[in-house]
């Protein structure tokens, strides 16, 4: 259905909203997936999606929403939602203001993926395939992917915003599992990026060191567990500052919550004077990037920690009326359907000054950990899988190790951060955040790298 | 809706190839609550479509969500079979059912958002009361869905499915210390106990946390809590008995059935016969369900198969095909369970001189799959002393290898307790490696 049209029924459909505020996001979206799965094709598919979801807010009532398939029917969901409204007792739900926009945001690219054939693709992937399986006949499983998405959004609402925006991205997911002698092991890499077709490829080099990693963590030993004087690479770093920090940051985890707002006050010391972290909806090419959140609110750079001193949080309109502190633009949902929630886009810890040879030269016995698996935090309890690892020894990079789980109390360990490297990167990796229910939502993540004393490491004794 | 799907049939029919259609409507209610006011209420409504093709002896794949199926789902799905695996299978034809089998609540559709408010104020109420000072969040969510499905070897099944789901999770903050406890119970419609029992678990856990408690490094007996604390231990497992692994031989588990790879106390079947809400009668590619024994007595007995892997493995499928809206037809679980043993919980915890009840193993899908070997920090785990559990420890990790520490089974309680598709009791292993600060 053309543009126009779409947008004249959703119009039509909010005029007729009973609610207070009433927002509709209405999405069309085209996903391509083609798999590998150790040297045979699994899949080469497109799928397609289409749906939106109404919001609707009443001063006497709360939130109520309602997501719908059928564009025709839009009325009837608008009118859903504001019955979910009605159901909930009153609860003086205000929204911090911001001023209505009328945009579009287009998405342009070098080379368009949607006018990529699928067997162009394919080729593609069987080459990525062919260059993890070089490591040899140690590889037993190895998977290859590349995907991508196109999305189309509409939203309005009652206070008069109106964005039309597009959004695509283009990843690529390799994976390798070796095993020799009852010892097996995994290595992976992604890689994915809002820009066209042109940044997938090239990337034999990736794939190739998937493969080569997973032969040469069989011969690698699984570290001691006990403390150490850690290093985090700076993939490693970002899924930390993510994970443990932005999380926290998330003003919804906290605004209910007086005793978790006193932990979370603004102005605490959080971390050593050179240490800064933020979030930045706004840096050019990364995957938490976009103009306005699902709010309609212009995105930003929001610091996090300032020298060590935390000076703000993650906002939705609501939880920032409900604090009192300035909009953010982090009210993010992953699809249409799902409300927007607080989240994070480009979470960071800034760039230090120490070269990664000095941020080692002094550590008798420690750690580098390196890349991730994904992590898992409760509040201040957090556990991060490394990739891979190498001992350091006498201030050098010394033997491979392997099965380096990161675990600890976040507030110990942002405290004993001892050094950032002056490296600082985004990482470029696929996946995404899962929360409440949704995921993955992309996100970026940047950091150098970060040196921490007394860090538990897990593994075996 | 069929009438749509036997359209698309005969479309992919004409070009010559073997159809699947695979249509889901869903609708899902819910309300969550802070703090015991009820804040958010939705309704969602989603319709899909799935296409799977065999044609030209290549297997093809398309999906789509929306009202209608997308205008060139069958071209999609024809242009990706030119592509496709090598098909190892055909469609099957209509199947019998076994058993009938519950899956599906009258009353659950007619659930007003006023009886659910009332289901959640009443529970979010009595927590708070016991912990004033506490975060307390809550939901209730109902829903329900048909599912159809129809292929050119004549198959054609419909069925209806509901679910009805009650938690709550409350978050206490002492200084630094923070404390979360979490519980939900489910099934197919509403249920006056799940809000009792919700609250029964999370107050009994809040209670014992109360105290603190200290342990050393080292081995250890250790209990798995039903909710969670099995469940995330056993991770590894997924993959393993993950019948597509088997096929590929990427399973530790391949080519070992008739091999005892546990202790004798465990038994464990995915079973979509038995009432609970994994149930089903005819899998997602048309297979007739069928009680499933994957380990008895501790000797593996099979996997869970769809078409495809089984094909590959020179195996029989097992009716254990699950998808989504837009994915292809995976092996999962339905109802998994792990029969209960004979010794009283209270008998295993009276058992223990020094020890721990684990009920929250953080990051446990982080062990390695394939060699089972894990090392998780414990979000949440009591320690046993002298036959009695005494308060809460934290930084303590635990870590090991599946599926050694599960030939180390010391008992399996007579308790059982379902938490969503999962029927399990308490697990003792003796000698887990336990690492505190």
């Amino acid at each position: 259905m053309e543009k126009e049209k779409v947008r004249e029924i959703l119009e039509d459909a909010l005029a007729r909203s009973r609610a207070d505020y009433t927002e509709v996001r209405f999405e069309r979206r085209m996903t391509t997936v083609v798999h590998f799965r150790h040297g045979e094709m699994e899949v080469a598919t497109t799928v397609s999606e289409e749906g939106g979801i109404v919001r609707s807010l009443l001063s006497s009532g709360g939130w109520g929403t309602a997501t719908f398939n059928r564009l025709a029917d839009v009325a009837t969901f608008v009118e859903a939602a504001y019955e979910c409204a009605r159901a909930l007792p009153k609860q003086n739900i205000k929204l911090a203001e911001t001023p209505p926009v009328q945009d579009e945001v287009r998405f342009c690219v070098e080379r368009d993926f949607r006018k990529i054939g699928l067997s162009e693709k394919a080729d593609l992937v069987r080459g990525y395939n062919e260059a993890i399986l070089e490591a040899g006949d140690a590889i037993i499983d190895s998977h290859s992917l590349y995907s991508d998405i196109w999305v189309e959004r509409f939203y309005l609402t009652s206070e008069g915003t109106r964005i039309y925006e597009e959004w695509g991205e283009v990843g690529l997911r390799f994976s390798a599992t070796a095993r020799k002698d009852g010892i097996v092991q995994r290595a992976g890499q992604s890689f994915a990026k809002p820009a066209g077709y042109e940044m997938v490829l090239n990337k034999e080099t990736l794939a190739r060191d998937v493969g080569a990693l997973a032969v040469k963590l069989l011969s690698a030993p699984p570290v001691k567990g006990g403390r150490y004087n850690v290093v985090l690479n700076q993939e490693l770093a970002s899924v930390f500052i993510h994970e443990a920090f932005g999380h926290l940051s998330e003003a919804d985890h906290v605004y209910e919550n007086r005793r978790a707002r006193e932990l979370m006050v603004l102005g605490k010391r959080f971390a050593p004077e050179f240490f800064n972290a933020g979030d930045d909806g706004t840096v050019e090419g990364q995957r938490g990037t976009h103009k306005y959140d699902d709010e309609g609110v212009p995105t930003r750079l929001n610091w996090l920690i300032k020298d060590g001193v935390l000076v703000g949080r993650l906002h939705s309109r609501e939880t920032a009326a409900k604090m009192g502190e300035s909009l953010s633009g982090n009210a993010r949902a992953i699809s249409y359907r799902f409300a927007p929630i607080v989240r994070m886009t480009n979470t960071f810890i800034a760039n230090g000054d120490t070269p990664f040879n000095d941020l080692i030269s002094d550590i008798k016995e420690g750690v580098y950990a390196c890349d991730s698996y994904g992590g898992q935090t409760e509040l201040e309890n957090f556990s991060f899988i490394a990739g891979y690892g190498y001992m350091i020894r006498n201030g050098r990079i010394a033997e491979l190790v392997r099965d380096v789980v990161v675990a600890g109390n976040l507030f110990d360990t942002l405290r004993n951060i001892e050094g950032l490297g002056d490296d600082f990167k985004w990482i470029e990796r696929g996946g995404g955040c899962g929360k409440g229910g949704q995921g993955p939502l992309p996100v970026g993540m940047g950091a150098p790298h970060v040196r921490i004393r007394d860090v538990v490491i897990g593994g075996r004794k | 809706m069929l009438e749509r799907l036997c359209d698309l049939r005969r479309a992919v029919e004409k070009e010559g190839g073997a159809a699947e259609l695979y249509a889901l409507k869903y609708e899902q209610c819910g309300i969550e609550l802070t703090d015991g006011k009820t804040k958010k209420a939705s309704r969602k409504q989603e319709t899909g479509y799935a296409l799977r093709v065999i044609h030209k002896g290549r297997v093809g794949f398309s999906a789509c969500a929306g009202a209608e199926p997308a205008p060139d789902l069958v071209e999609q799905a024809l242009a990706s079979a030119q592509l496709g695996a090598q098909a190892r299978f055909q469609f099957p034809p209509p199947q019998k059912p076994q058993k009938d089998v519950t899956t599906y609540d009258d009353r659950t559709p007619k659930l007003t958002f006023q009886q659910a408010r009332e289901v959640g104020e009443r529970l979010c109420a009595t927590l708070k009361e016991r912990y004033p000072e506490a975060l307390v969040e809550a939901g209730v969510s109902w829903g329900w869905a048909e599912t159809h499905l129809l292929n050119s070897s004549g198959t054609e099944c419909s069925q209806r499915f509901s679910s009805y789901s009650v938690s709550a999770m409350v978050q206490q903050v002492k200084g630094e210390e923070i404390t979360i406890v979490f519980c939900g119970k489910q099934g197919f419609g509403p249920k006056d106990e799940f809000a009792s029992r919700v609250t029964e678990v999370i107050l009994e856990r809040l209670n014992a946390a109360e105290r603190e408690a200290k342990i050393t490094s080292g081995p250890k007996k250790v209990i798995f809590d039903p909710m969670y604390g099995v469940f995330s231990i056993l991770t590894p497992l997924w993959e393993g008995f993950d019948g597509e692994n088997v096929a590929r031989k990427a399973s530790p588990l391949t080519g070992r059935v008739g091999e005892k790879i546990f202790s004798d106390l465990l038994t464990i079947v995915d079973d979509p016969l038995t009432e609970g809400v994994g149930a089903y009668m005819w899998d997602g590619e048309g297979v007739a369900a069928r009680r499933n024994v994957l380990v008895d007595g501790g000797v593996l007995r099979n996997f869970v198969f769809d078409l495809e892997n089984a094909a590959r493995a020179g195996m029989e499928p097992t009716g254990s095909a699950r998808r989504g809206l837009l994915s292809r037809p995976k092996p999962s679980f339905s109802n998994f369970i792990i029969e209960r043993g004979e010794t009283p919980l209270s008998d295993i915890i009276a058992s223990i001189d020094e020890g721990l009840y684990v009920v929250n193993p953080l990051a446990a899908w982080g062990a390695n799959p394939l060699s089972g070997q894990f090392s998780t920090p414990l979000g949440f785990a009591l320690k046993i002393e002298k036959g009695e559990i005494v308060g809460r420890v934290r930084q303590v990790s635990i870590a090991g290898n599946i599926y050694e520490d599960l030939k180390r089974v010391a008992a399996v309680s007579r308790e059982a307790e379902w938490f969503g598709n999962r029927l399990i009791p308490h697990i003792l292993v003796d000698g887990i490696n336990v690492v505190a600060k």
